[in-house]
Formats: structure tokens, C-alpha cells, sequence
């Protein structure tokens, strides 16, 4: 008979618990929802952010444009993602450029996510990522003699990009890896690449903060979590209300 | 610095080239095979499509009547990485291998993406029964029918 009690004092105790840690993620997403249910009368997606911090953390990095100096001509990632040869708009490419190299009649632009191959006029022959087997995040591109290599994990794989092949580490020891030193990007370049349009809207910073995905994997699981939590209030809140009613 | 780190990894790869080889071909897919997009292909694709690829280089894999397909477009800002399969005309398959948008990844659940089997390409360029969208994510809905088409188009070319 006195188990009860001590039963519904323990669903209490964690009830309280739970609650307290809930109480934040509740606020946060509940002004979230509540203020995506009404986009398009805030004029959420027409509005844009213009804090510095926000936009560099989401990965524009206007001010800064490492390029590499490959002959002639200049490969740069620019603030819209696209990486450009000389002032010519070349392909999307995802994450941070990372090295690039000219090898036969091919440049090799290595963003973070994603290998582009292009033509010496600028013309994208390929893009090779994940799914078509590229091991990333690409830390940097080099060449041992005119064989192609990547890094990822800190080691170095050989790119077979006839047969899309990167199983292969690269020789340890002895062999000479050469890598362009990234520049600055001359003024008068900078100046003919075009100035992005602004892109990161309320809209899409406060979804990101609803589902978690601000914080990329981490942040969805951790919503998840929080809705598991929501879930164990909800069934200690049940309990102890049909406990207490059982009482009396 | 969380946060700052996090922001960069908001795309998510749901399925790899190996993965998606062994659901088109079984345990031993074919080799890879190399399209070179001429500027005659193109300007063909841009008629009968009303687009062709930025690439001029693509890969697929054929065994017999069937031909598997890795393909990009961009939803909204951000490449979506496709891998569609292709039998004897008619879509068999289409997966979503990678999705870097931030919204409009519902395109890769099943209720979605099993639409698209046993389409073929319409004598207009476009697929044989029109898809329902899902409300959010019209520009990778469309992204996936405008790649959809093309990969039926891509294996008309190569198997005539």
C-alpha cells in the first residue's frame, strides 16, 4: 500500500527534472514554430541577415577569397560558393577550397566536399564527390610527379579518376608531394567577380534552428532527443495524474 | 565555436556509389562507363529537355537493357546528388544520395521517390504521368523530375 506514494513522489521528483531541462527547448522551439507558421506575413524569406558572425559561420566568407595561381589564370571560391576561374563562373562547389593543380590539360580544384575538373578554358568536366566515391573532407590536392593525390584523414590517396578510384594510399616516404601555396586573390580579379546576392534569410536560419540542423547532425539528434524527453513528460505527467486520481 | 563549426555541416549523405550499385546490380555491378557531353549532345539535350548538365564528362553503368545513373542538379543554392536506375526505358529506381539544402530533403522518403517507377520520357520531354509535389520542397521536387529526365534521355543515348 505504501508503494504507491513512494511512486508517484519519485514520477513527481523527475517530472520536475525533466521539466526544468525541457523548459528551454520548449521556448526555443515554440517561438520558432510559432513564428515559421507565419513566413509569408513577416515576410520572413524576404528578410536577410545581415550580421557578419552568422553569415561567415554559415560559410560565406566574402572578405577572404584564397585562390591559387595556376599559370595564367586564377581558381578562387567565391562568396556564393561557386568557384571561379579567372572572373568566369565555373561550378558550385561545396565546403572550403582546399588545394588545386594543373596536371595534363586539366586544372583540379579541391573544395572540401567535392573534386572539380576543369578544362583550360574553364569548362567544368566533372564534379566528384562523395557518391561517385572521393574520400572527404578534403584536407588538400597535390601531385606526386603528374599522378593526382588527395588528402583526407590526414592521409594521402592516389586518384584514379578514370576509373573514379581513391583506395589507394599513396606511397609513404620518398615520394614528393607538390601542393600550390594559396594566395590572396589580386584586387583587380576580386573586382570582376560579382558580389552575391544576399542569400541567408529569416526563414532559413530560423528552420535550421527549429529541427536542429544549425548544428548539423549533432543539432537534428539532439532535437530528437528533446522530443523523446517531451514524450517522457507527457507519460509521467499521465501517470501521475491517474495515480493521484486512483487515490482519492 | 560549435556553432560555427556546425553551420558547415548541414548537407547529409543518405547513401554511397557502392550502396547504390549493389540495390541496381546485385552483388557484382558492371564497370563504370564515360559519357562525353559534345556540344551536339547538348544543344540535343537542351531541345528535347530544355537543359543539359554543366559537366561535360558524366559515368553510368549498363548491364544489358539496364543503366544506372549518378546525376547532380541544384534544389534552391546546393547540388543534389541522384542515383537513378533505368530499365529498358522506364525508371526502375530513384534514390537520393546526397541532399545539402536545408529544406526539401522529404524528397528522399520512399512515398516520394517510388513515384517516379516505371516512368518513361513523355515524345515532349517530359515524364510519362506528372508527380505530386510536396509542399516545401517544390524546387527539389523539381530538381528531381528535371534529373529523372534527363538520366531517360542519357540512356537513350547510349543504348541506340
Amino acid at each position: 500500500m505504501r508503494r504507491r506514494p513512494r511512486l508517484v513522489g519519485l514520477l513527481w521528483r523527475w517530472h520536475r527534472r525533466l521539466g526544468v531541462l525541457a523548459a528551454f527547448f520548449v521556448l526555443v522551439l515554440s517561438a520558432t514554430g510559432i513564428v515559421l507558421n507565419h513566413t509569408a506575413e513577416l515576410g520572413l524569406d524576404r528578410r536577410f541577415i545581415d550580421w557578419p558572425w552568422v553569415i561567415k559561420a554559415y560559410g560565406d566568407d566574402s572578405g577572404n577569397l584564397p585562390a591559387f595561381q595556376l599559370g595564367e589564370h586564377w581558381l578562387t571560391r567565391a562568396a556564393n560558393g561557386r568557384v571561379y576561374f579567372d572572373a568566369q563562373e565555373v561550378a558550385p562547389c561545396s565546403g572550403k577550397l582546399v588545394g588545386a593543380v594543373v596536371a595534363g590539360e586539366l586544372l583540379y580544384a579541391g573544395c572540401a566536399e567535392e573534386l572539380l575538373l576543369i578544362t583550360d578554358s574553364g569548362e567544368l568536366v566533372e564534379s566528384v564527390n562523395a557518391s561517385t566515391g572521393l574520400p572527404v573532407p578534403l584536407q588538400a590536392v597535390g601531385l606526386i610527379e603528374s599522378q593526382i593525390v588527395v588528402q583526407a584523414g590526414g592521409i594521402w590517396w592516389l586518384a584514379d579518376l578514370d576509373l573514379m578510384d581513391f583506395s589507394h594510399r599513396a606511397p609513404a616516404g620518398g615520394a614528393v608531394i607538390r601542393q600550390l601555396v594559396p594566395d590572396q586573390l589580386p584586387d583587380a580579379m576580386r573586382a570582376k567577380i560579382p558580389v552575391p546576392d544576399q542569400w541567408l534569410n529569416w526563414e532559413r536560419l530560423l528552420l535550421d534552428l527549429h529541427s536542429g540542423r544549425v548544428f548539423g547532425r549533432v543539432g537534428v539528434l539532439w532535437v530528437d532527443g528533446v522530443g523523446v524527453l517531451l514524450v517522457g513528460l507527457a507519460v509521467s505527467g499521465i501517470a501521475m495524474w491517474w495515480l493521484h486520481r486512483r487515490r482519492r | 565555436m560549435l556553432l560555427m563549426a556546425a553551420f558547415s555541416a548541414v548537407g547529409e549523405e543518405y547513401l554511397g556509389r557502392e550502396a547504390f550499385l549493389r540495390q541496381a546490380f546485385g552483388d557484382q555491378p558492371p564497370g563504370m562507363h564515360t559519357l562525353w557531353l559534345t556540344e551536339e549532345t547538348r544543344t540535343a539535350a537542351k531541345a528535347a529537355l530544355g537543359w543539359a548538365p554543366a559537366a561535360l564528362r558524366l559515368r553510368y553503368w549498363q548491364a544489358g537493357e539496364r543503366t544506372a545513373w549518378i546525376l547532380e542538379d541544384i534544389g534552391k543554392d546546393k547540388p543534389i546528388t541522384l542515383g537513378i536506375v533505368v530499365v529498358a526505358a522506364r525508371i526502375e529506381r530513384v534514390e537520393v544520395l546526397a541532399f545539402r539544402e536545408s529544406r526539401g530533403w522529404e524528397i528522399r522518403y520512399p512515398f516520394f521517390t517510388s513515384q517516379f517507377s516505371g516512368l518513361a520520357l513523355a515524345p515532349d520531354g517530359y515524364l510519362s504521368q506528372p508527380v505530386d509535389g510536396i509542399t516545401g520542397a517544390t524546387l527539389s521536387v523539381r530538381a528531381v523530375e528535371r534529373v529523372a529526365r534527363l538520366a531517360l534521355w542519357l540512356d537513350a543515348q547510349v543504348r541506340s
